[in-house]
């Protein structure tokens, strides 16, 4: 069963197709057709909530190109042509409900209904939209984007392929504007040589947090070849072969740096965070917090340098919480070390006494609303600890 | 035919009805075996025989017997196992015999029970709630409404001080097994919750088990040997604790004739050190509950302290150090609930209730809007707001003709967005929907909240008007 429903950006174009924006009608790219059918590119702006998406309206007007009464829709596929048509390069979205069936390849399909020639729109349609945040090019930057605009049959649409249509059959109407665009995003071809760095710095932050406590335990070895494992398959061989020498090699060369103390994770996360897309990031945060969560115990040491890693990676604070957070919960048991106690609770001694009292009370707010929702036995065990040594804590700071 | 309340507690219950004059009274359990007092029963099973004990003589026997069944209700909604009598029981079957026995009290004073209204604690889980609704349902109650323990609480009080009263009041319910904390607004009869929060797993057994650790340290010390649990049982701590109330130092009670000369003391300060980790957490909740009431400390008129656990010296300490006042005592802190469901459940009561959500209540939805497509909590309900009420929402379809879409309603105590962190309470599915239709179908979501805590909700495919709906008891 399918169970998604999207908020946000499918309510920008709700938005957008029932008021039409009524703001931002700089940067118009237009294309005058056949029997007077115009289209046009419009960037726009929707404000909402306080903040402001930016988006390419794809609008239409005139004397609808048809001959016959014909279930219309309308489908969009867009190059970049940065460096000539002849070097036209895909476009690539990163929400579904903009991709083709089959691939990430920025696509976009919408009904229009039934149409009959002679029909007229009397002013500028919506016909569709691109978001600028969420597409990826192969470079970032200012980028020059062809936008096909294609009236199709809906009882019979072409397939669509890498951005190409299969075939002109059902194709009623084609049009092509050019639109230079700034994509804040960085480029997939870019994001590719980083990626294959960004993962072996995972690697070793892995090492950097299972070594924390002075040892790799199994578990924690166990784990990280898995991640491994997981993150070259798909490749082809080739490929698959060349990143897990890189990976393994990140592994040696990790291991025997910090087995003599000479591991900088501080230096590996800035890098990552200087070269990571934000999905990686998320990914070795993920990683690093499974590590300490693997043997079962949470060492200071691990603590430490996860919280260090968390900051560096530059990270919403709330993610990091919630990945944290399920970290803790797997733990056998939070609270082995009591040196940890303060990292776990995420207290710096140095704080004003109102300070720590305030965090506490917020920590304990949130594993006490937390311990109802948890299903496993050994999960809730692990939330009431936390409770009872949050409570602890509040003592021991004399701050009741 | 008549109404009445009853305080499923976690170490003693309690059942109340209106007398003829319309004043809440508890009924008294004449089997004195069962209830020294009459006005407690305590809330442990013996199975004997092929009898069933509820009460006293079960209370006596826990730790010491296998046949013995007690503080279930912590577990209510889970599906952990109680052993007794050589087979395993569930903590709903459980409660369904303390009610049964509750049932059985009321019947032999007024006859045939028409209704009847079950306390909660305020922060029970909806599992433990619909756990509760069934147990009452083996007992063969006729439960229209449960209650939360501190609201309870407040109509007894508001209706004991007849239209003198009005202000913002705390209700702080510490008893045998949980802890709450309710902000109220009173106006003569009036009572509106403002908001409640509490500690599922805390109360005056915890206080027990902390007291059995001490004596164990002790008693390590002194012998050499590790405590056998028969020797210095539950029971015994509890009857320990209860003197420690009234005296700073007493002789451990089940230890005496097994030590021989050796005797083992205990200090009051003692048990206030070992257990003030566990006033810390109820400071914390209140300071928290005063906070998210919008309030400051000096806004609080009065403390009513309800629940056997707020007669320990060091609580009534605590709650006069957070509230910056001498609390409200009353001779009989564990009747109040009871007291207060039977003034609930009466056809005209003289106090009325005005109440809010107690959790956040939302949908599972996929939000994109950060370019990373990410399961989320979407919250419709917020805490504490006023019922009834109702929030619609509109939601999208993702992907092309889509037939059906899953539909989910969350529970939280917590703004969680954070799918682990939220209960699932109940689950469904709109459609099949129309084939072929594109992504962007509007899927309108409503819910509605009505006063006796009964949220209706409607998932709607707004096209072809198909709808999915529920009514959740929570």
């Amino acid at each position: 069963m399918e169970v998604i429903i999207i908020i946000g950006v499918i309510a920008i174009i709700g938005i957008y197709a029932l008021v039409k924006a009524q703001e931002g009608t700089e940067n118009i790219s237009s294309l005058s057709g056949s029997y007077g059918f115009d289209v046009r590119i419009r960037k726009t702006t929707e404000r909402k909530d306080g903040t402001t998406d930016e988006f390419l309206a794809i609008e239409a007007k005139g004397l609808l190109p048809v001959k016959r009464s014909i279930d219309l829709a309308c489908l969009i596929t867009v190059f970049d042509i940065t460096d000539g048509r002849e070097n036209k390069m895909p476009i690539i979205s990163l929400l579904e409900f903009f991709q083709e069936e089959s691939s990430k390849i920025f696509s976009f399909y919408q009904e229009v209904g039934v149409v009959s020639p002679g029909e007229k729109l009397m002013d500028w349609a919506p016909a569709g939209a691109i978001i600028p945040e969420m597409i990826q090019a192969p470079y970032s930057g200012r980028r020059k984007l062809q936008v096909n605009i294609h009236l199709v049959d809906a009882d019979n649409p072409p397939e669509v392929e890498f951005g190409v249509l299969d075939s002109r059959e059902g194709v009623e109407w084609s049009g092509a504007l050019n639109h230079e665009i700034f994509l804040p995003i960085k480029g997939y071809k870019e994001a590719a040589a980083n990626r294959d760095e960004a993962q072996a710095l995972t690697v070793k932050l892995g090492v950097a947090v299972a070594m924390a406590d002075g040892s790799l335990h199994d578990s924690e070895g166990e784990l990280i070849k898995k991640w491994i494992q997981k993150t070259i398959r798909g490749h082809y061989p080739e490929k698959s072969q060349e990143l897990k020498k890189t990976y393994n090699d990140a592994f040696k060369e990790a291991y025997i740096l910090a087995g003599s103390g000479r591991l900088d994770y501080e230096s590996i996360a800035r890098r990552l965070n200087q070269i990571g897309e934000l999905k990686l990031k998320f990914d070795a945060y993920e990683l690093v917090n499974k590590i300490m969560a693997a043997d079962g115990v949470a060492h200071p040491d691990e603590l430490k340098s996860i919280r260090k890693i968390g900051e560096l990676l530059d990270l919403d604070p709330s993610e990091l919480e919630q990945i944290r957070s399920r970290a803790l919960v797997n733990l056998r048991d939070a609270f082995q070390h009591d040196d940890a106690l303060e990292e776990l609770l995420g207290i710096d001694p140095s704080w004003p006494k109102a300070k720590i009292k305030a965090h506490l009370a917020r920590e304990f707010q949130k594993w006490n609303g937390r311990l109802n929702s948890l299903s496993e036995e050994k999960e809730r065990e692990n939330a009431q600890n936390i409770l009872n040594r949050i409570g602890e804590a509040r003592r021991k700071y004399d701050i009741g | 035919m008549s109404h009445i309340g009853i305080d499923l507690g976690t170490t003693y219950s309690a059942v109340a009805t209106l007398d003829e004059s319309g004043r809440p009274v508890i009924l008294k359990n004449k089997n004195e075996q069962e209830s020294p007092k009459g006005n407690l029963t305590a809330s442990a099973v013996l199975f004997k025989s092929d009898q069933v004990i509820v009460g006293e003589q079960a209370r006596k026997r826990i730790g010491l017997s296998a046949n013995v069944a007690a503080r279930f209700k912590r577990l209510m909604g889970t599906s952990k196992g109680i052993e007794a009598d050589g087979r395993s029981h569930t903590p709903t079957e459980l409660s369904a015999l303390v009610l049964k026995r509750m049932k059985k009290i009321a019947e032999d004073n007024l006859g045939q029970i028409e209704k009847a209204v079950v306390t909660i604690p305020a922060n029970f889980s909806n599992e433990a709630r619909v756990a509760t609704m069934k147990a009452a349902s083996m007992a063969g109650l006729n439960i229209e409404q449960i209650i939360n323990e501190p609201t309870a609480a407040a109509l007894h009080y508001a209706y004991q001080h007849k239209g003198e009263v009005s202000g913002t009041y705390a209700v702080y319910d510490l008893g045998g097994g949980t802890f709450d904390i309710s902000v109220i607004s009173i106006n003569g009869g009036q009572v509106d919750v403002i908001t409640s929060n509490g500690i599922p797993k805390l109360g005056g057994v915890d206080f027990d088990s902390a007291l059995i650790e001490l004596i164990a340290a002790k008693y390590k010390e002194e012998t050499g040997e590790n405590l056998d649990q028969e020797l210095y049982t539950l029971t015994d701590a509890e009857e320990d604790k209860i003197k420690l109330s009234a005296k700073k130092r007493v002789i451990a009670g089940g230890l005496r004739e097994d030590l021989e000369d050796e005797t083992i003391f205990i200090e009051r300060s003692e048990v206030e050190e070992a257990i003030s980790g566990f006033i810390a957490q109820t400071e914390m909740t209140c300071e928290t509950t005063i906070g998210e009431a919008g309030l400051n400390v000096e806004d609080i008129k009065g403390v009513i302290l309800v629940g056997g656990s707020t007669r320990i010296p060091i609580v009534r300490e605590s709650v006069k150090r957070v509230f910056k006042q001498e609390p409200i005592t009353t001779e009989n802190p564990d009747e109040a609930v009871a007291l207060g469901a039977a003034l609930y459940a009466a056809v005209d009561s003289p106090v009325s209730l005005g109440e809010v959500a107690n959790h956040y209540f939302g949908t599972l939805v996929v939000d994109d809007r950060q370019g990373v497509e990410k399961l989320t909590n979407d919250i419709l309900i917020e805490k504490n707001k006023k019922l009834p009420c109702r929030v619609t929402r509109s939601y999208f379809t993702a992907s092309y003709g889509q037939r059906y879409v899953e539909c989910e309603v969350t529970q939280s105590s917590n703004l969680e967005t954070d799918p682990q962190w939220v209960n699932i309470i109940w689950k469904g599915e709109l459609g099949p929907l129309p084939s072929g239709r594109p992504v962007g179908q509007e899927i309108e979501v409503t819910f509605r909240y009505d006063k006796n805590q009964i949220m209706h909700c409607s998932f709607k495919d707004v096209t072809s008007g198909k709808q999915t709906d529920v009514d959740i008891d929570t």
